[in-house]
């Protein structure tokens, strides 16, 4: 199985004032294609650094991070851009969808080729037949998720990353949500969930802990 | 949905906010256009009346002032008149004459005119007073007018005027010279061939005189319109600037506003300069849009003026609003937004992902 997120030996410092934080000492994580990884445990365990580091939102202090074969550390920043824009999908936990947009302007932001049809057909993946013109605001918080899962569904990434992706959201919603991700997994997809909720994370093939910045699997 | 879009679509979610900042380069705009255009038409009246009131070329005497006939005290005696009058050169030879004299203390410049048709006017030639005679003293045609002891009959009521606060009045050349005690202020003739070579030609030949051709009163005109229209130019573009400064701001609100926003459109994979070049297209559209209303606002004063202050009846919009006038002030004032854009454009930029996203 090939990996499709390799971590290695990564170290992340952060200075606040004269102290420095280190939110990752030496971390080695790898996700091959096709799993479900969960990644659980306490706020300021390192868990959404981590995420970060995989999703190339951050770069490690020390160590290396290699995405579907490729060493981010000698992509410049437009290709780093590129990287997350065609391979990478995200959902957040505040689904960050821009209110000024409708479902299916949602899901089309990122395409890099601008499909309709393409943004219609995945909304009706996830259940979302019909909505396409909703605003944010005129949807609910279970179908906001889903239209942020549709739009980092846009561009067919080989990696979706969901920071606390049922952290807004009502036991029900919750495990629709997890339903569908797992259902986007039996289709393929590599994903990788950071969550507090065990509940989620029960739906992950391997779920591994984390605290003070390091892993326990 | 390209994020170039996303710039139309964020003008348009704060309305108010979009509508006030563009208020300040409407208004802007709207003077620059103003008081540009009142200039340029201005400017090209006094060009077009330039070329209709007189021949090729006109001539006076050395010493005399010689902007647009000003009357002076010099005078081109007989013999120089008929000295000119006898150049081969030169055809179509009319004497001029223009004097300031007054009724009831009220001043009046009389001009003595040669061709009528250069003269807008109600009723017929001979006699021909303006609109602030009539009003003053009740003028009506067929009234008397005495002008240096010599009475006259109302033939006709203009509008033109002198634009100096003086009444105006036309007169005949041959009974305006007389008036003036014989004397010529200028005269003004055609010329056989190249005027410039004419000019030089009487300068030469007859002495004393000073000849002017078309092109020197334009260059004249010219060069004084240039000078008053930068002068004006400078004082409206502080109004721009102002509205321009206000787009930096309002940019720099916007931006921190959508922090987490910026933060997303990073996250799902657009690039520093995609977001540089959105903030940058939100800021010029400010702009853009801006001035299109302030250049409609203006012409629409513009031709309120015309029609309600519309002394210089010859003068329509397209005279105050040349294309190149349109075209700096839309494109400059475009420009200028975009330039008030950078610096909030490279902070929304450089902005870090991960803090970005947690930023509420």
């Amino acid at each position: 199985m090939t990996d499709i997120v390799d971590i290695k030996d990564a170290w992340k410092t952060y200075k606040m004032g004269e102290e420095e934080i280190n939110a990752l000492q030496g971390v080695n994580f790898k996700v091959g294609e096709g799993s479900f990884m969960a990644v659980m445990g306490p706020s300021g365990s390192g868990k959404s650094t981590l995420l970060h580091l995989a999703g190339i939102l951050d770069l490690p202090t020390k160590g290396d991070v290699t995405l579907g074969g490729k060493k981010v550390s000698e992509l410049s920043g437009n290709e780093q851009a590129h990287l997350r824009r065609s391979q990478i999908g995200f959902v957040f936990q505040r689904f960050n969808l821009l209110s000024q947009l409708t479902a299916m302007e949602n899901v089309m932001l990122p395409m890099i080729k601008p499909d309709k049809e393409k943004a219609k057909e995945i909304l009706d993946r996830v259940g979302l037949e019909g909505k396409y013109h909703r605003l944010p605001s005129q949807l609910s918080g279970g179908e906001e998720q889903r239209v942020a899962i549709a739009r980092s569904l846009a561009n067919d990434p080989i990696l979706i990353l969901a920071d606390e992706p049922t952290g807004e959201l009502d036991t029900k919603n919750s495990r629709m949500i997890m339903e569908l991700l797992t259902e986007l997994n039996r289709g393929g997809m590599t994903l990788i969930i950071v969550t507090h909720d065990p509940m989620a994370a029960k739906f992950a093939q391997k779920t591994v802990q984390m605290q003070d910045g390091k892993i326990y699997e | 949905m390209s994020i170039y879009k996303l710039s139309f679509k964020n003008l348009k979610r704060r309305k108010l906010r979009s509508a006030l900042t563009m208020l300040g380069i409407v208004i802007g705009v709207a003077t620059l256009v103003l008081l540009i255009g009142a200039g340029t038409g201005m400017q090209s009246y006094m060009k077009e009346q330039t070329e209709t009131m007189m021949g090729d070329i006109s001539i006076y005497n050395s010493t005399g002032g010689a902007f647009m006939g000003s009357s002076g005290d010099a005078y081109i005696n007989n013999k120089t008149v008929s000295m000119i009058k006898n150049m081969s050169q030169l055809y179509d030879i009319k004497e001029e004459t223009q004097f300031t004299t007054e009724i009831n203390r009220t001043p009046i410049y009389v001009l003595g005119i040669n061709n009528w048709d250069q003269v807008k006017f109600n009723g017929t030639p001979g006699v021909v007073v303006d609109q602030s005679l009539v009003d003053k003293f009740g003028y009506k045609i067929g009234s008397k007018i005495n002008i240096k002891d010599k009475d006259f009959t109302v033939t006709g009521i203009t509008k033109e005027t002198t634009g100096m606060g003086m009444g105006l009045l036309f007169l005949d050349v041959g009974k305006a010279i007389p008036l003036n005690e014989n004397k010529v202020t200028s005269i003004t003739a055609s010329a056989k061939g190249d005027p410039e070579s004419a000019k030089k030609d009487v300068e030469s030949q007859v002495p004393g005189t000073k000849a002017m051709t078309q092109s020197d009163f334009t260059k004249q005109i010219d060069d004084m319109m240039s000078g008053i229209m930068l002068f004006i130019g400078a004082i409206a573009s502080i109004g721009l600037l102002v509205g321009v400064i206000s787009i930096v701001n309002i940019m720099l609100v916007n931006v921190t506003e959508r922090t987490r926003e910026i933060g997303v459109l990073k996250a799902i994979g657009f690039t520093n300069r995609e977001v540089l070049g959105s903030i940058l297209m939100e800021a010029g559209l400010l702009g853009f849009i801006g001035a299109l209303i302030g250049l409609i606002v203006a012409a629409i004063l513009l031709q309120l003026g015309i029609i309600f202050l519309g002394p210089l009846q010859d003068v329509n919009l397209a005279y105050m609003l040349p294309t190149w006038l349109v075209l700096a002030v839309v494109g400059g004032a475009t420009l200028l937004s975009v330039l008030a854009g950078l610096y909030p454009a490279w902070r929304a930029s450089r902005l870090n992902v991960v803090e970005a996203l947690r930023y509420d």
